[in-house]
């Protein structure tokens, strides 16, 4: 990598008379489709599993994360013999958290499945943005702890915002940054991507390190799994 | 051909390698702690909230930055931090309260003021900055003005350069959301603008004053022919000065503001031969002298704020050295009683609510304060670290050394650099008053501390008692008027501490702690006597408070590796060294000049090198002569040649230049515009960016000899600390240059952190985060790894103790192993959390190893892990006392998790036999044995609890309670502790028992029955 990129800075020396424009938007965006494998290949993807674990102390706390694109999102943590788990719908969402005594899932507040909307969305927010309702707009470069990335900021049609860090060198996100509000202060989430690796088609980060709350790593993600919308409910909720 | 591209590439790959390898993100997993304190802040000179939703509100602060509460100044975060520190203005579309400007360059014009570097906007309510406008070179900007009907339209005024003419000052307008500005109100290269408004009505009506002021190191003038008062009716084109009613001109700054009820009335300060207080009722046209307070009327050039309650225009403020406010048009003033509590003095910048004028914030020189009665008393926010410390300097107290720092205008503080719950704002400990500068620990005697306000007026202070005794030195016959600079040196030997110094343009030394001093120098400064005129300062308003003081020795340092070579530094040029304790001086101010550094620039700092006793390290600057360069050398033959540093990357007039303790090529550079360092003796230099504000205005670096810390003072965001610097001490460019490279792991003790974990939270204001309590294991990867890393420890056998997942950037990664082993299997199927699954026992003392996996190759570095000898509650016999134990309790629990398995996966197969039994006696045979295994896992573990408040014990909560309580102690185990392993071992060896007899005596009978139903258990 290194060799390529001081090629391109001879190049550029050489050709000082050519004028050295940033890149559009526009331009990273197809780039980083790309880069995931194309819009037809994105496009074919309609649901996830993901099964993987946190890591923490030198144990693994399994996890089950599954999408069914725009429409459900459920996560499973399992830990001791029990299960719990965060579900959104479009119009629902409930918690159920056994390892801190509930009995029974509870429903999360109207504002806060708002709020969730874009976690049903397998792929992020940035790609085919203006069809989804969203608008982005380059910041230019920034270091993510040592790599060269382009800042993006995507402003969702819920006015959520997020910054999207996409490295330089092959056009995959490292890192996001999300705003969201918790009654009127501030709260910034940031989620670093790594290890990723081709399924099916399509590049999926197989490690996340989300803020300070430790890794998640994915040993097997599967695409387009059979997921009905019942899982993505609670019977009689 | 593509040979020849070829070999070019090479070449330009080798310098790439040289020049990039080693740079401001390799060391960015460093991440400094910004210890505060919030307790007594720092210097705020801009205020604004958004109008329509007041629990935002964004602080221009002098040398932190920008800030921004979303609570009510609950909390603040930082907006600010890649870009200059220096704020002179803020202002908030009230239109679209997402657009905010900020004009960089606080105009406070005080002898430590700060230049900005432009104009900036955000329209992502601070989120995300950009530099527009062009108004980079004016160093100063007092004010931006949005107009209220059309927020395409922006005034800035500018006083422009403090220290030096230039055309860059004036009133500027832009009429395109400040991209671009035109000039619409210029005096002269002398007088810029210091304030201007709009009449909220009509944005044909401007008005602003100008300014002429000039500072030189030794001398402050405010007021000249170039300071006017002016009013246009037609947006800035043409304007007319206002004169009638106002005193006679020479005229200082002008501080005024516009009723935004009665736009026709104004009010205003003019500095003047007789300065006082003016209203208008036409709009500035007629103006007519009022009785004013003191505080009114006092140091014009440094209080700069009056303003009209926004509904009410007979109700006025007068932030200034104290809070006035008057209910009669400004005829009749009263100050603030402050029943919550101490105001602090020095106010630069009040916002007034519009919708509730009777919630205000104003901005001191010590803070930010809210009130919600008008301003008749007020509420210290807690939550802004921007200290301005002059210098900073540590001791070895133990747990965590202490940190002594001097602040502009709040005194000298100390605090510990970690403490149980975090550094908080109740933990700093004030040690003497006024404008605080050196502040030094004696490290022969813990209880004493040495520390001063300005002026050189310095004293011993008892640390237990805070009773202080004078100790400054005295002129003695012959000696002539003694000049102690406003920031005083006072400093202990690096080779003898018990060598204490100071200096006017002499140098004083004393061996019994300041009791009795001895002079051992000449004057070493040029003592040129036109530079000494400081009782005339000021301008129009007198102003001697010993800030131009000058024609003194600004800075001493003695060898650290002979106390004979002293090393003493002015402020006019000299730079002199004694090789024999004094007796005799040698000027190296010529050869200094000959390296291309200006000859009477400020010595600000000098660094005899520890390893050699011809080397010497020194920070020049020239800002007070507006050169703001960074001037930073080193000579390594004492001095006779001298050779400057330079690098694309400084920016900032350099403070202080500081050699590792370890490594001598490595080298730190703190400047008013960021910190720098080079691991490669000066030949390449990078902006420290981990955590520390790029532009930090970095005064004072130490290095702990213990912790390795780093330990920067700053003017403007307190003390900042970067714990354990070894990695950099490390980390050649040849290194650089490996794939991965794990760092010498050094001795790990067993301890669990060196202090608690603290009581009741702390209830607010600034918490800084502690030291690590566990040494990191860190290592370099030259680029970024795209797959897993999993670092592994092992023990001497090889085998693996935990797996940890790793950090994966480019440069350095720092990443934690709790000295434990991975946590032991617990019977799972119960109902309730045991947290036995997360924990494990600590490790023995041995050999160890780290392993980390990359492309394939396998790299490792060995490490121990030792007793911790400084507990006396713990032998290492007891140690492994206690691990045995513990591991006994670990195996009881894997044990018990292998019974309830069994015992589970039985029930399962009995569940899946049921529904298909036909036979109602042999069901009900299955079914009563199911019952009975029931029976018993419910005496395993808990499995009936529903409530996180109930607290069901069974057999594995009783091997978690003893086992939890063992692995967190660091005391030896107690008689009924282990009584207590005993017990619960013998349980669970019972249960195991049971668990065969049921399995085999009850099954035996069941079998037989299911056989006859082709079912097999």
């Amino acid at each position: 990598m290194n060799f390529k990129r001081s090629l391109l800075g001879l190049m550029l020396a050489i050709s000082s008379f050519s004028v050295v424009s940033a890149q559009s938007i526009e331009e990273i965006h197809n780039k980083h489709v790309a880069a995931l494998g194309g819009a037809d290949q994105i496009k074919a993807v309609k649901s996830v599993k993901m099964s993987g674990g946190i890591n923490a102390n030198g144990m693994k706390i399994p996890v089950t994360i599954q999408i069914l694109n725009g429409k459900g999102f459920k996560v499973e943590f399992t830990a001791m013999g029990m299960t719990g788990y965060q579900i959104v719908n479009n119009t629902k969402g409930w918690n159920f958290s056994p390892f801190q005594g509930q009995t029974k899932p509870e429903p999360m507040t109207e504002d806060d499945v708002k709020k969730s909307q874009d976690d049903l969305e397998i792929f992020n927010d940035f790609i085919d943005y203006a069809a989804k309702g969203n608008t982005a707009e380059n910041l230019g470069k920034d270091d993510v702890e040592g790599t060269e990335c382009f800042k993006i900021k995507v402003t969702l049609k819920s006015g959520k915002e997020k910054t999207l860090y996409i490295a330089t060198d092959n056009y995959l996100v490292l890192k996001e940054t999300e705003k969201t509000t918790v009654n009127g202060a501030d709260i910034e989430i940031s989620t670093m991507y790594s290890n990723y690796k081709k399924v099916g088609n399509v590049m999926f980060p197989h490690t996340m390190n989300i803020s300070v709350q430790g890794e998640i790593s994915f040993d097997t993600i599967e695409i387009n799994p059979t997921l009905d919308a019942k899982t993505f409910e609670v019977s009689g909720k | 051909m593509r040979k020849l591209l070829m070999t070019a590439t090479m070449v330009v790959a080798a310098y790439s390698l040289q020049a990039q390898l080693i740079n401001s993100n390799t060391f960015g997993m460093m991440e400094a702690r910004q210890l505060g304190p919030g307790t007594m802040s720092g210097r705020i000179s801009a205020i604004e909230g958004v109008n329509n939703d007041p629990r935002i509100v964004y602080v221009g602060t002098a040398g932190g930055g920008v800030w921004k509460t979303t609570n009510a100044g609950a909390t603040f975060r930082p907006l600010f931090d890649k870009y200059c520190q220096s704020i002179g203005a803020l202002a908030i579309d009230q239109k679209n309260p997402r657009t905010i400007y900020v004009g960089t360059g606080e105009s406070n014009m005080r002898n430590s003021v700060s230049i900005g570097d432009g104009f900036y906007k955000s329209t992502d309510a601070g989120d995300n900055w950009t530099k527009i406008g062009g108004l980079d070179s004016t160093e100063h900007i007092a004010r931006i003005v949005i107009d209220p009907a059309n927020s395409n339209t922006i005034y800035v005024a500018a006083p422009g350069p403090l220290w030096s003419d230039s055309k860059h000052r004036g009133l500027y307008k832009s009429t395109d959301g400040g991209k671009t500005f035109q000039k619409i109100l210029y005096i002269n290269e002398k007088a810029g603008c210091a304030e201007v408004a709009i009449d909220p009505t009509n944005s044909n009506i401007i008005y602003a004053s100008t300014w002429e002021f000039r500072r030189t190191p030794y001398s402050f003038n405010s007021g000249g022919p170039g300071s006017g008062f002016f009013k246009s009716t037609d947006g800035g084109k043409t304007w007319k000065e206002i004169t009638t009613g106002l005193p006679e001109k020479p005229l200082g700054r002008i501080a005024f503001a516009v009723s935004p009820s009665e736009p026709n009335k104004l009010i205003a300060i003019v500095e003047s031969k007789k300065t006082g207080l003016y209203i208008s009722n036409n709009g500035g046209e007629e103006w007519t002298k009022q009785s004013a307070t003191l505080n009114i009327e006092a140091r014009p050039f440094y209080f700069s704020v009056i303003q009209f309650d926004p509904k009410n225009a007979k109700r006025v403020y007068r932030p200034a050295y104290t809070f006035s406010y008057s209910d009669d048009g400004g005829y009749a003033f009263a100050d603030a009683p402050s029943e919550g509590g101490f105001l602090h003095s020095d106010m630069h910048a009040l916002w007034i609510n519009p919708n509730n004028t009777s919630q205000m914030y104003v901005g001191t020189d010590g803070g930010v304060y809210i009130s919600n009665d008008k301003g008749a008393n007020w509420l210290f926010l807690a939550g802004l670290p921007v200290g301005q410390f002059y210098h900073v300097a540590v001791d070895n107290h133990q747990p965590y050394y202490r940190v002594y720092g001097g602040l502009q205008d709040n005194g000298s503080w100390y605090a510990p650099s970690s403490h149980p719950g975090g550094v908080s704002v109740s933990e700093w400990k004030g040690l003497y008053w006024g404008d605080g500068f050196w502040t030094q620990p004696d490290p022969t005697d813990p209880d004493i501390a040495y520390a001063e306000y300005q002026g050189g007026n310095m004293a011993r202070i008892n640390m237990q008692t805070l009773k202080s005794n004078p100790i400054q030195p005295k002129e003695a016959p012959g000696d002539g008027k003694l000049r102690w600079n406003w920031n005083t040196p006072i400093v202990l030997g690096s080779k003898n501490p018990k060598n204490l110094y100071t200096a006017a343009q002499y140098l004083y030394k004393s061996t019994d702690q300041g009791r009795n001093w001895t002079k051992i120098s000449p004057d070493l400064t040029t003592n040129d006597k036109k530079k000494q005129e400081q009782d005339n300062s000021g301008g129009l308003s007198a102003d001697v408070t010993s800030a131009e003081n000058h024609c003194t020795i600004f800075t001493i340092a003695e060898s650290p590796l002979d106390e004979n070579i002293i090393w003493a530094g002015t402020d006019d040029g000299n730079l002199q060294y004694t090789t024999d304790g004094g007796k005799t001086w040698m000027n190296t101010s010529a050869n200094i000049a000959k390296a291309g550094i200006a000859p009477q620039s400020w010595v600000s700092s000098i660094e005899p090198s520890r390893f050699d006793k011809q080397t010497v390290y020194a920070t020049f600057e020239n800002h007070m002569y507006g050169d703001h360069k960074t001037y930073s050398a080193v000579s390594r033959d004492m001095g006779a040649t001298w050779t400057m540093f330079s690098s694309s990357e400084f920016s900032g007039f350099a403070h202080k230049i500081k050699e590792d303790l370890v490594n001598k090529d490595l080298l730190f550079l703190g400047t008013e515009m960021g910190l720098f360092s080079s691991v490669d003796a000066g030949k390449n230099w990078f902006r420290m960016k981990n955590n520390i504000p790029w532009y930090a205005l970095v005064r004072d670096i130490q290095i702990h000899p213990q912790t390795h810390d780093l330990i920067l003072g700053t003017h403007g965001r307190g003390i900042i600390i970067v714990d354990d610097i070894r990695p950099m001490r490390t980390l050649s460019n040849t290194i650089a240059q490996q794939d991965l490279y794990i760092f010498p792991q050094p001795d790990m003790s067993l301890q669990m952190g060196k202090i608690g974990g603290g009581a009741a939270p702390i209830t607010g204001g600034w918490v800084s985060g502690n030291a690590p309590s566990i040494t990191p294991i860190q290592y370099y990867l030259k680029d970024r790894a795209n797959g897993e890393i999993k670092v592994l420890i092992k023990d001497a056998e090889g085998k693996l103790v935990q797996e940890i997942p790793g950090g994966k950037s480019k440069g350095l990664n720092r990443i934690f192993w709790n000295l434990r082993m991975t946590p032991s299997k617990v019977a799972s199927g119960g109902t309730k959390v045991d947290y036995a699954a997360l924990n494990a026992p600590q490790v023995l003392p041995g050999k160890y190893s780290i392993e980390i996996t990359l492309n394939g190759k396998v790299y490792n570095t060995p490490f121990n892990v030792v007793h911790d000898a400084t507990n006396k509650d713990l032998t290492e016999a007891e140690r492994k006392q206690l691990y045995d134990q513990n591991m006994r309790l670990y195996k009881a629990h894997e044990q018990l998790a292998g019974i309830v398995e069994g015992v589970a996966a039985k029930q399962q197969v009995l569940k899946a036999a049921m529904d298909k039994l036909k036979n109602a006696k042999t069901k009900k045979l299955a079914e009563t044995y199911w019952n009975k295994l029931e029976a018993f896992r419910s005496t395993l573990l808990a499995t009936k609890q529903t409530s996180v408040f109930a607290d069901e014990k069974k057999l594995r909560e009783e091997i978690s309670e003893i086992y939890l309580v063992l692995i967190g102690q660091e005391v030896a185990i107690s008689n009924l502790q282990q009584q207590n392993v005993e017990n619960v071992i013998k349980k669970v060896n019972d249960a195991a028992k049971q668990q065969a007899a049921l399995l085999t005596e009850t099954d035996a009978k069941l079998k037989s029955a299911l056989a006859k139903e082709q079912i097999q258990l």
